[in-house]
C-alpha cells in the first residue's frame, strides 16, 4: 500500500508540472461548488435524510441504542456507521460536480479560461468536501448530547470526527473520478456506491476474519493486502483516539490518486 | 495576433478541419461563413483551446496555446455556440465567477462588472437568475464573460443566433466598434453581416478553405452576392 501510495503522490505531482497551483482559481470553484450546492433544494434535502440516518441509528438501532448503552463514548454507537452511510452521501453529494458541468455545456467556458484542468478537479473535490464537512459539523448535536449526559473522553472523538472526514473525502474522490468518466448522475452514482461500499467491506471485520481463519496462506495473504485498500481499518483506529500516519498516508494517497485520474481523464477525453 | 498553421483535427476516421491556414491581425475582423458541420466551431475550439489539434500549431499574440495553455486563453474572450452558462447563478454572481477567474478581485472586480453589465445592456437583468433569462439576455451574458478582461482576441461563435433584430444589430454595432483595436473572428450563417460587421470573410466547406477576401471582393466572385458564391462553393446535404 505504501508504494501504491508513493506513485499516486508522485502522478499528483506529475500533474503539477506545469507550474504551482493557483489558489485564487481553486478558491474561486469551490465557492461556486458550495453556493450552488446550497442554493439546490435537493442539497437540503440529502443532508436532511443524512442527519436523519444518522441520528436513528446512533439513538435507536435495536440492541445498540446509544441511551440506553449508558456509555458516554461514540465509537460502538455512532462512528460505526459513520463509512457505511458516507458510502451512500459522498457520492450523492459530489455526482453532479462534473456531470452538471457537462449537461450545462459550462465545461467549454471553463476550459477556455486560464484554469488549469487539476484546479478545476481540486476546486470541485474541496466544494463537495465543504460540503460534507458542514454535514458532520451538524452531527455535533450527537456529541453535545452526551456531554451532557455523561462524561466522555473528547479525544477519540474528535478523531473520529477526523476519520469520518477523511472516509468522506476519499469517497468524494472515488465518486469525482467517475463523474469524469460517465456525464451522466444515475450512472456516477450507480458505479460508485459499490466501488464504497467495497471499500468498507473488504476491511471490515467479519471478512477479515473470514479470510484470517481461513488456515489457507493465499486467502490470508488476501485478506491482509484487502485490509490495505480498505478504509475501515484506518476508520476504526481513528476512531479509538488513534491517529496513525500510515493511515494519514492512505487516505492522501487514494485521495491523490482519484484527482490524478479525474484530471487524466478529463484532458485526454478532448483528444 | 490569431495564426493557424496548417491545422487539422480528426475524430476518430472523420477529418472535420483539414489542413487549415490563415491569420487574423489586430485590427481585423474576420467573418467565419460554412455550412452546417463545415468545420466552424471546430476550429474555434481548437482556437481556443477547448480541443487539442491533431496536427498544426494554433498562436495566439505569438504564445503557442498547445504549449502554453493558460498563457494564451489569457489573452482570448471566447462565447461559444451554446452560449453555455451557470444556471443557478445570478448574472452578477456569474460575472463575478468569471471576473475572479480571470484574476480580478475587489474594486477592480467591481469595475469589470460594471463595465460589461453597461457595454453589453444587462442592467436590467443583473440580480436576475440565470435560469429564468431569454435567450437575448442569455447570450449577452455570455458576450459580458468574453469581455470582462478587455482581451486582445475574441472568438465569438454564432453570437447573433437567435436574437431578435434590434439585438442582432446592437451585438453587430459592438463588434465593429471592437473590432476598431482588436483581433476578432466571429462565425455566422447570415451572410449580410459579413458586410455589416467583417473587414474580411472565410468560407469553409468540409474542413477547407473555399473562399476568402473582403466582403467586396467575395461579391464580385460571387456575381454580385456573397450568397450565390456561398452556394456555388459549398455542399448542400439538403436535397435540391
Amino acid at each position: 500500500m505504501s508504494v501504491i501510495g508513493i506513485f499516486a503522490i508522485l502522478l499528483l505531482t506529475a500533474a503539477l508540472v506545469g507550474g504551482p497551483l493557483l489558489i485564487s482559481n481553486i478558491r474561486a470553484i469551490f465557492s461556486r461548488e458550495v453556493n450552488s450546492f446550497f442554493t439546490s433544494p435537493l442539497a437540503y434535502v440529502l443532508m436532511f435524510i443524512f442527519l436523519v440516518a444518522v441520528n436513528a441509528l446512533t439513538f435507536l438501532w435495536p440492541g445498540r441504542e446509544l441511551i440506553e448503552s449508558e456509555q458516554a463514548a461514540l465509537k460502538d454507537f455512532f462512528f460505526y456507521y459513520h463509512p457505511w452511510i458516507l458510502a451512500f452521501y459522498a457520492p450523492l453529494l459530489a455526482m453532479r460536480t462534473l456531470a452538471d458541468e457537462h449537461r450545462q455545456g459550462t465545461i467549454e467556458l471553463i476550459s477556455t479560461m486560464p484554469v488549469r484542468t487539476i484546479e478545476l478537479v481540486c476546486g470541485k473535490f474541496l466544494g463537495s468536501f465543504i460540503v460534507l464537512f458542514a454535514s458532520l459539523f451538524f452531527t455535533t448535536s450527537v456529541w453535545i448530547t452526551v456531554s451532557v449526559l455523561g462524561d466522555p473522553d473528547h479525544g477519540p472523538i474528535i478523531s473520529g470526527y477526523l476519520g469520518s472526514l477523511f472516509v468522506g473525502g476519499t469517497f468524494i474522490a472515488v465518486a469525482i473520478a467517475v463523474s469524469a468518466v460517465t456525464r451522466s448522475q444515475v450512472i456516477c452514482v450507480a458505479v460508485s456506491i459499490p466501488i464504497c461500499l467495497l471499500l468498507c467491506i473488504v476491511g471490515f471485520d467479519p471478512v477479515q476474519d473470514f479470510f484470517a481463519d481461513s488456515g489457507v496462506r493465499v486467502l490470508s495473504f488476501t485478506g491482509e493486502l484487502l485490509a490495505s485498500i480498505s478504509v475501515m481499518p484506518a476508520f476504526v483506529d481513528f476512531s479509538k483516539g488513534l491517529i496513525e500516519l500510515r493511515y494519514l498516508f492512505y487516505f492522501v494517497s487514494v485521495i491523490a490518486l482519484c484527482l490524478f485520474i479525474t484530471n487524466t481523464v478529463l484532458q485526454n477525453k478532448r483528444a | 495576433m490569431i495564426e493557424v498553421k496548417n491545422l487539422t483535427k480528426q475524430f476518430g476516421s472523420k477529418t472535420a478541419v483539414d489542413d487549415l491556414s490563415f491569420s487574423v491581425e489586430q485590427g481585423e475582423v474576420l467573418g467565419f461563413l460554412g455550412p452546417n458541420g463545415a468545420g466552424k466551431s471546430t476550429t474555434m475550439r481548437v482556437i481556443t483551446g477547448f480541443i487539442p489539434a491533431t496536427s498544426g500549431e494554433v498562436e495566439i499574440c505569438g504564445i503557442p496555446i498547445a504549449r502554453q495553455p493558460e498563457d494564451a486563453k489569457r489573452k482570448i474572450g471566447y462565447l461559444p455556440e451554446s452560449a453555455p452558462l451557470y444556471e443557478d447563478m445570478t448574472v452578477v454572481g456569474f460575472l463575478r465567477f468569471c471576473a475572479s477567474i480571470r484574476g480580478f478581485s475587489g474594486a477592480a472586480r467591481n469595475e469589470a462588472v460594471d463595465r460589461v453589465i453597461e457595454t453589453c445592456f444587462l442592467q436590467t437583468v443583473v440580480q436576475q437568475s440565470i435560469d429564468t433569462l431569454s435567450k437575448g439576455y442569455r447570450h449577452r451574458t455570455c458576450l459580458a464573460q468574453s469581455l470582462l478582461h478587455d482581451p486582445e482576441v475574441l472568438v465569438l461563435d454564432e453570437p447573433t443566433d437567435g436574437l431578435d433584430p434590434n439585438q442582432k444589430h446592437e451585438v453587430r454595432k459592438l463588434i465593429r466598434e471592437l473590432g476598431k483595436k482588436k483581433t476578432i473572428i466571429f462565425s455566422t450563417h447570415i451572410l449580410e453581416e459579413v458586410e455589416a460587421s467583417c473587414t474580411r470573410a472565410m468560407i469553409i466547406d468540409q474542413g477547407r478553405i473555399v473562399a476568402e477576401g473582403t466582403p467586396e471582393s467575395l461579391r464580385n466572385e460571387g456575381s454580385g452576392s456573397i450568397t450565390e458564391l456561398f452556394r456555388k462553393l459549398t455542399t448542400s446535404d439538403v436535397a435540391a
